[in-house]
């Protein structure tokens, strides 16, 4: 069966927020995934310090796991390929008759945090 | 309460009663003819309430005595020189500062001025000098001093943008509270090196020891508990404390004072190098990614960091089987912090 | 109804002290005396202090939270002097037996614990809020706080319940702080009533003066109805008539008594011709031209009228100059008049505020006026930091409570639930 990865819907009714999951294609969206490899907040919200600068949305991501991932075969859905491409995982779809839209990177990604539960 | 009759219409009905007693009378002693009624028409009624108003009770006679002659006429506007409070006047303790007569211990303690605000911002901001400094200079709680900063940054960058602020206002408070103006030769504005007294060293302990045994403070505080820390230690500026042991030590005051803001200096740029690594850290794991209308923010996680069977709580993400409680009844939904 | 509901709450029978700015309150608090309590049972003496003190600390918040919130651990402070640190290891005070040598005649003030019962109410964002003296009361503070008027640390916080931690900055719109804490616009009652008796006053000086002044304040009060299609340019031109009307009124006032009666009565005229322009530029049907014109017209007239008084005044300060010595305004003077000049630009006359201007504070404020040292107030932009948590020290304690300690350590045994 086909891996893919997907983002489950979580969250409230008008505020949705989204887990990045690695599951079997054929199970429920919000069934127990294969693993979690993040989060996706999909509300811009303003910088307090900045509120005339563009506003954010938040991302959680797992860079190796998603990596590791997309090289054993797992297919992205559209819109988690599109977050995948946004820090150079995998390049963006480019549909036909569509400009390709301009990412610039401030820094790209170097370290992850090696945290580890003391408990499980 | 029953529905109550307009004062004129009880007027008439009385009167009305009168006359029909006065016709039964008559028409017993006639016992012929019929009674004359009394038209209803020929009653004067009065479209405003005939009783009386009500009178004022002894407490709101006393009440307004006072508010027009008594005490309560200098309360009401602020005085021209300074405070207006009530334990000026009256109390067991009579002094300026007291709001409340009965509370002679809670006093209405000065508040720094705008030229002191402005002073301290100046040497912070303008001049650089280290916080502790500042807060030893003027006698202003370390923390104060940080407030003071962050809140005349927010009012420069008003006054830059051109945002109404409560001008007004704020002359007219600071003309009804003491206020300190932080010169240089004045009292310090506060005690800067006071603290919290834990509750271990509240109790009284029984500690056997020999008369001719040197006692100092940390012994003291190792009697109360492995962890009580003496004095010396949980000062906000322990800086102080060799400069008054330089001076103590023969020091001039000059050179002391030297050191002392050599040291200072010294710490907070430790302290500086110590958050700028916290925020290196945090710019490594983070990465943006600007479209054209929105920035993305990544953080970089961990998948482990959720635990074996995956709900422990630092976890990332919306953890499976566990019950949510933030729709619950009881349930206290006020958060605890805002960052 | 919700006025008898606030009289009962500042009610002289009962005279419970409040946290307000309220007169009632002052007097209440003024005429705090507490009974005699020793004839009665511990646990009457008890309800009496736990009912008096909660009427003022929190009375808003339900009993159950505040036991909650209740701690027994009262905080405290000791000022640790670093001379004495540097000077002295502490072993004086050990000496002899264990309490030291010379500490025996000594007279020490006493931390006052009892006055602390309520500090964790303290912490409450509407009662910082009320503390902070942006707020009129305790109430009122906590409907700013649900209404969205208050931020902690640049965030809109809706909860009153919200504890504030050491370091938070909450701030208030400065537009709220101005309407609770200043006096009140006002009524038309009130208003009428001074209309009344300024026309009973001006009817002395003078019935013709009094005619065209009514019907000004009428014309003033009659609110501006200006359908939104309209051309913009025509409502310059009103705009124009408007202020050419309300110069030609300044003049008046500013000349009453030293102006010949023609000049007058042409002003006069001219303040007319200009209400009845208003009046029909106002009106949809009349083009756009005609009121152009009868700007023009206005103006022109305006200008004679008033360039005739200045050469007048002019004229008379050169007599002035004549007969005495050259006056030049000193550098003190110049200070002064700037002074009084940004006053007025700081404190104006706004008859859209919804409070009175200029404005000033509500009466029976300055009594209430202190700032707790736990807080850091920056009243221009209405923003103060909570420093850390109120605390009680040699013979001071923070938290600010009307009542003596001794009624207050009843409370304080009521809370500890103990026999």
């Amino acid at each position: 069966m086909v891996v893919k990865i997907r983002l489950a819907r979580f969250g409230r009714s008008n505020s949705p927020f989204y887990n990045i999951v690695v599951a079997h294609a054929r199970t429920a969206r919000n069934s127990r995934p294969l693993e979690v490899l993040g989060t996706y907040d999909p509300i811009p919200k303003k910088d307090i310090y900045d509120p005339e600068g563009k506003p954010h949305k938040d991302i959680k991501l797992d860079i190796t796991r998603a990596k590791y991932w997309i090289g054993v075969g797992a297919q992205p859905s559209d819109t988690a390929r599109r977050l995948l491409s946004l820090v150079g995982i995998m390049n963006p779809k480019v549909r036909q008759g569509e400009p390709v839209r301009p990412i610039r990177m401030m820094e790209p990604l170097k370290a992850q945090p090696k945290t580890t539960p003391k408990t499980a | 309460m029953p529905p109550r009759l307009p004062a004129g219409c009880s007027a008439q009905l009385a009167n009305c009663l009168d006359q029909s007693l006065i016709c039964t009378a008559q028409r017993t002693a006639t016992a012929a003819g019929r009674p004359s009624w009394p038209s209803p028409t020929t009653q004067q009624t009065s479209s405003f309430s005939t009783t009386a108003p009500r009178e004022l009770t002894v407490k709101q006679r006393r009440f307004w005595n006072w508010m027009r002659k008594g005490l309560g006429k200098s309360l009401r506007n602020p005085k021209p020189d300074g405070v207006n409070y009530l334990g000026s006047v009256i109390g067991s303790e009579k002094s300026p500062d007291i709001p409340f007569p009965n509370n002679p211990q809670f006093r209405s303690s000065p508040v720094l001025s705008d030229t002191a605000r402005e002073r301290i911002y100046e040497n912070v901001m303008k001049k650089g000098l280290p916080l502790k400094a500042v807060s030893a200079r003027h006698g202003v709680d370390m923390r104060r001093v940080a407030a003071v900063v962050r809140l005349k940054e927010i009012e420069k960058r008003w006054e830059a943008e051109g945002k109404p602020m409560a001008l007004p206002y704020a002359k007219a408070v600071l003309s009804m509270v003491p206020t300190h103006d932080c010169l240089p030769d004045s009292q310090p504005f506060e005690a800067i090196n006071e603290m919290h007294v834990h509750s271990y060293t509240q109790q009284q302990i029984f500690l056997p020891t020999s008369e001719s045994r040197h006692f100092t403070r940390a012994d003291a505080a190792k009697a109360f508990g492995d962890f009580i820390l003496p004095p010396e230690k949980k000062m906000w500026v322990p800086e102080l404390l060799q400069f008054e042991k330089d001076v103590a030590g023969g020091a001039s005051i000059k050179d002391a004072r030297v050191r002392f803001l050599e040291t200072t200096a010294q710490s907070e740029k430790e302290l500086g190098a110590k958050h700028a690594e916290q925020d290196k850290i945090v710019r490594e794991n983070n990465t943006r990614a600007d479209t054209d209308r929105f920035q993305f923010r990544f953080e970089a996680i961990n998948v482990d960091s959720s635990g074996k069977n995956g709900r422990h709580v630092r976890g990332v993400g919306w953890r499976y089987g566990m019950p949510h409680n933030d729709r619950k009844p009881g349930a206290v939904k006020i958060p605890t912090k805002v960052e | 109804m919700r006025f008898r509901r606030l009289l009962r709450f500042h009610g002289l029978k009962r005279g419970r002290a409040r946290q307000t700015w309220n007169k009632y309150n002052l007097f209440n608090i003024a005429s705090l005396k507490e009974r005699r309590l020793d004839n009665r049972t511990f646990f009457q003496q008890k309800w009496e202090a736990k009912a008096n003190t909660r009427a003022y600390h929190g009375e808003h918040i339900k009993e159950r939270q505040w036991e909650r919130m209740f701690s027994r651990r009262l905080p405290s402070v000791v000022n640790m002097d670093p001379r004495y640190l540097a000077t002295d290891d502490g072993s004086s005070l050990a000496k002899g037996r264990g309490s030291g040598l010379a500490s025996q005649g000594e007279k020490h003030t006493k931390i006052p614990y009892m006055n602390m019962v309520y500090f964790p109410m303290e912490r409450r964002l509407d009662i910082a809020v009320f503390r902070a003296l942006f707020a009129s009361s305790a109430r009122q503070a906590r409907q700013m706080v649900i209404h969205g008027a208050v931020k902690v640390n640049g965030k809109k916080m809706n909860f009153p319940g919200y504890l504030l931690n050491p370091g938070d900055l909450f701030q208030v719109d400065p537009e709220k702080v101005m309407t609770a804490t200043g006096r009140p616009r006002p009524s038309h009652e009130k208003k009428y009533v001074a209309h009344k008796k300024r026309v009973k006053a001006e009817a002395t000086e003078g019935a013709e003066t009094v005619a065209v002044e009514a019907e000004e304040e009428v014309e003033e009060v009659t609110p501006e109805a200006e359908p939104l299609d309209e051309d913009a340019a025509k409502k310059a031109s009103i705009k124009a008539m408007r202020e050419i009307r309300e110069r030609a009124k300044d003049v008046i006032k500013a000349h009453k008594s030293d102006m010949s009666g023609n000049r007058k009565k042409a002003l006069r005229t001219l303040m007319k011709e200009a209400r009845a322009s208003i009046a029909k530029g106002q009106k949809s049907g009349t083009p756009l031209e005609e009121t152009k014109d009868i700007v023009k017209q206005l103006a022109d007239t305006f200008a004679k009228l008033e360039l005739t008084d200045e050469q007048r005044r002019e004229k008379e300060q050169q007599e002035a100059k004549d007969k005495e010595p050259e006056v030049t305004l000193t550098k003190g003077d110049m200070e002064l008049i700037k002074r009084e000049i940004n006053a007025e630009l700081e404190n104006p006359y706004d008859p859209s505020k919804p409070y009175l201007t200029p404005w000033l504070p509500r009466p029976y404020m300055a009594p209430f006026a202190f700032i707790p040292r736990y807080l850091e107030v920056n009243q221009k932009i209405c923003a103060a930091v909570y420093l850390r948590h109120p605390v009680a020290r040699k013979g001071q304690a923070e938290v600010p409570t009307p009542f003596s300690s001794k009624f207050n350590q009843l409370a304080f045994n009521w809370y500890l639930r103990r026999g």
